[in-house]
């Protein structure tokens, strides 16, 4: 029992424990940082709307008062018997607060009709004089209280028109009287004016106050559609590797090259090879490796040309026959999203017209990429939170009960013994079964949280595993790891740990094997995974079907085999054929 | 004499199997039933053969980080972890945390029965199953970890408790090449912090304390 580590030489030292963060689960990267989108437009809350959501009480009494001195003002004005009958039309406003006992629209309406028929009265009654003249500052708080400011101005300028038009109609022309109605008219209307303003301010109060939390859902359902139709009407899509390739093709064919990667930044400071072109493995170096173009874009943000001449003594492919790279950083407003590099045998190619249209490629998709990313993270945060909610409602329930059923079990067996030793016989084999079913839930609740597990990388997820298979056994584990400086897409590295996990579980519970072999070689977006154990081999085992479709989903390919001289062997690959 | 046994796991089924199981002992009697850390912490820790059997997942906290606590509050008292999800990480910190043994709960019941007087007996000694193969396999992961020179530099400024900017600017490299040399460190030392790297270190002897 125990594990033997081989690393290879050169390439990654030490790497039992191996972990970098992932696309989807880097902690320190909001949700809504980056460059504004439509999703980002809501309208925030005011001040006095949250006032009067805090407060409502208070905004009532103050309401009241306002409705108080309205009435002051009127009877100050209009000191006659005429005033007290404005008291209904003024308290009106206050009902229908408190009762809502007219919808807004029919309020509005309300209010204009209110308006004209007042402006009608007035005339009719004496012009100036009129002690209709308050009425039509009324009809002006109903437009406003329904309709909001707006409409109060609306109702204002019909207000006035009418006052005016059917005055100069039915009078002719202007002489000395005319004034004093114009003064007295004007001076009204300005009130009403005020009385409009009051009146949608107190309607857009109550609207918040009684009905601000549908308001809020209202809203958040407004968002939920723009997301929607957002992701419908891109002209891309929201995937990341999609938006990539485009993204590759363009910088490709502005520039005439062959060979170029899209590396996507994630977590710390990992590079992760979403596509590529003309090569199979990332020959450029990693930035936190060693100094170089890479490290250059990626530090200061800026694009980079870099041309390495000929090392005709080396007689090497590669960038030793000489070539020159060009990398592009991609900007989000948190720093550099991606490098996007390009080679080419001949720096003649990088012209200026050349360079300029992969940097405005690069800048027009800059946004795509990081709403894509975004995305990605969104919708894998959701997955993950699923996930675990099931492998804890797993742990808490059903895991639980079965746990009980076994220490039941045994307590039946102790009595059985005593009677009958076929049936405790029989106990002790159902007994056994239990604790298989115990283990086949706990490997299903590690198989849940795969996608966290991974999240420090596939190495480490991987060294974890099968040690735990070490521990949980007599298992001999003997662990290969050789991997790259960059990162496979965290897809890749949750369905290649699957593959692993499954195996390992197989191996444990087949109980025959003794020695569990794990070579994993990562060479972005290339990987290599090969599983052996010594065990008894099974048919069935050749029928992992479930796993190649994942794997497949991914870009991967499964292979199924005998061992020779017994066993089981299994190798995943993704990307290109390593044999 | 009879052991007294309190037992502290949120699931009343769990708590109910163990009751039976314990009782059907004779030198067993379940004077307690808990099902948070707050109930076990708030308990009155006393008797010549107290035993008590804690889960790891419990609702306010984990089973895990009462075990010291509990140790402090009773030193003599034997204590048995019980868990769903066997680990080897759970195992060793069960045994750093003071627990007196570890079983799971897939164990048989007489494995558990035989951890639980062992914890009466010797509560200062730790058992559990494969315990020796766990600190093979720590001390195996530790002795594979190897540093580059740039990371031992890494390494040891981190040591001195400066920012990142000043570990950059000190090897002369930027501050995204220094924060990626300092998560290759965590990642190969297997933590996720600057205190539990130094620890980590200085224990795996990569450090001169």
């Amino acid at each position: 029992m125990g594990v033997t580590t081989g690393v290879s030489a050169g390439r990654r030292s030490g790497a039992l424990a191996s972990g970098r963060g992932s696309v989807q689960h880097d902690g320190r990267r909001q949700v809504h940082a980056g460059a504004p989108t439509k999703l980002q437009t809501a309208k925030p809350a005011s001040r006095s709307s949250r006032l009067n959501d805090q407060h409502p009480k208070a905004m009532a009494v103050f309401r009241s008062c306002l409705l108080a001195l309205s009435l002051v003002v009127i009877v100050l004005t209009q000191p006659n018997t005429l005033s007290g009958c404005w008291v209904i039309p003024l308290a009106a406003p206050e009902l229908y607060i408190r009762g809502r006992i007219v919808p807004d629209r029919q309020l509005s309406l309300l209010g204009f009709w209110w308006t004209s028929l007042s402006a009608l009265a007035v005339l009719w009654t004496g012009g100036g004089h009129s002690p209709m003249l308050p009425a039509t500052a009324v009809g002006v708080f109903f437009a406003g209280l329904g309709g909001g400011f707006f409409a109060s101005l609306e109702a204002s300028g019909l207000c006035s028109a009418l006052l005016l038009g059917v005055w100069l109609v039915g009078h002719g022309q202007l002489h000395e009287s005319t004034h004093d109605y114009l003064g007295m008219s004007a001076q009204w209307v300005l009130l009403s004016v005020g009385f409009g303003s009051a009146g949608s301010w107190i309607g857009r109060h109550n609207t918040s106050t009684e009905f601000g939390s549908a308001q809020r859902y209202a809203e958040a359902r407004a968002l939920i559609e723009q997301l929607r139709s957002v992701t419908t009407k891109l002209p891309g899509s929201l995937d990341v590797a999609t938006t990539c390739e485009v993204l590759l093709e363009s910088c490709l064919d502005a520039c005439h090259a062959t060979v170029g990667a899209v590396l996507l930044h994630v977590g710390d400071a990992y590079l992760v090879p979403i596509t590529m072109r003309g090569v199979t493995r990332v020959p450029w170096r990693h930035p936190s490796v060693g100094p170089g173009p890479m490290q250059i874009a990626w530090e200061t943000g800026q694009p980079v040309i870099d041309t390495r001449p000929a090392d005709v003594s080396a007689g090497n492919p590669g960038r030793r026959a000489g070539s020159t790279l060009f990398v592009v950083p991609v900007l989000s407003p948190d720093g550099v999203l991606a490098l996007v590099a390009l080679q080419v045998p001949n720096a003649a190619q990088f012209t200026e017209e050349a360079m300029k249209a992969v940097r405005a490629t690069v800048e027009e998709y800059a946004i795509r990429l990081e709403t894509a990313t975004l995305f990605e993270q969104v919708r894998s945060a959701v997955t993950v939170e699923e996930r675990s909610r099931l492998a804890h409602d797993m742990h808490d329930g059903v895991a639980q009960d079965v746990a009980y059923i076994g220490f039941e079990l045994d307590l039946l067996h102790t009595k059985a013994a005593r009677v009958d030793d076929a049936l405790a016989d029989s106990i002790t084999q159902l007994r056994s079964r239990t604790t298989r079913i115990i283990q086949d839930i706990r490997a299903s609740i590690t198989d849940l949280r795969s996608s966290r597990s991974v999240e420090r990388g596939l190495g480490s997820a991987l060294s974890s595993c099968v040690r735990n298979a070490g521990a949980a056994g007599p298992l001999a584990v003997h662990l290969t790891l050789d991997e790259s400086s960059f990162r496979l897409p965290a897809g890749a590295e949750i369905e290649l740990f699957r593959v692993a996990h499954d195996f390992t579980k197989q191996a444990c519970e087949g109980g025959s094997a003794r020695n569990l072999w794990v070579t994993l070689v990562v060479e972005p977006p290339t990987a290599f995974l090969r599983l052996q154990h010594d065990g008894d081999f099974h048919p069935r085992d050749l029928g992992q079907r479930h796993s190649a479709q994942r794997l497949a989903m991914v870009g991967g390919r499964l292979l199924v085999a005998e061992r020779a001289p017994s066993g089981l062997l299994v190798e995943a690959s993704i990307g290109e054929d390593f044999s | 004499m009879t052991m007294d046994l309190v037992l502290i796991d949120d699931h009343e089924l769990i708590r109910s199997g163990l009751r039976r199981t314990f009782e059907a002992q004779d030198d067993m009697t379940v004077v307690a039933e808990l099902s948070t850390c707050a109930q076990a912490r708030a308990a009155v820790w006393t008797g010549p053969a107290l035993v008590t059997v804690v889960d790891v997942n419990l609702p306010d906290g984990s089973g895990l980080d009462l075990v010291p606590q509990l140790r402090e509050l009773a030193p003599n008292m034997g204590i048995v972890v019980l868990t769903m999800l066997d680990s080897d990480e759970h195992l060793l910190r069960a045994l750093d945390g003071g627990a007196s043994a570890f079983v799971t709960k897939s164990a048989a019941s007489c494995e558990l029965v035989a951890a639980v007087r062992h914890a009466a007996a010797s509560p200062h000694a730790f058992t559990a199953a494969d315990l020796a193969g766990a600190m093979r396999r720590r001390m195996a992961a530790g002795r594979g970890v190897t540093l580059t020179a740039r990371e031992r530099d890494v390494l040891d400024l981190l040591k001195l408790g400066i920012p990142v900017s000043s570990v950059a600017a000190r090897l002369c490299i930027s501050s995204s090449t220094a924060k990626a040399h300092i998560s290759k460190v965590y990642e190969k030392l297997g933590v996720e912090n600057r205190t539990q790297a130094i620890m980590e270190a200085l224990r795996l002897g990569l450090l001169a304390s």
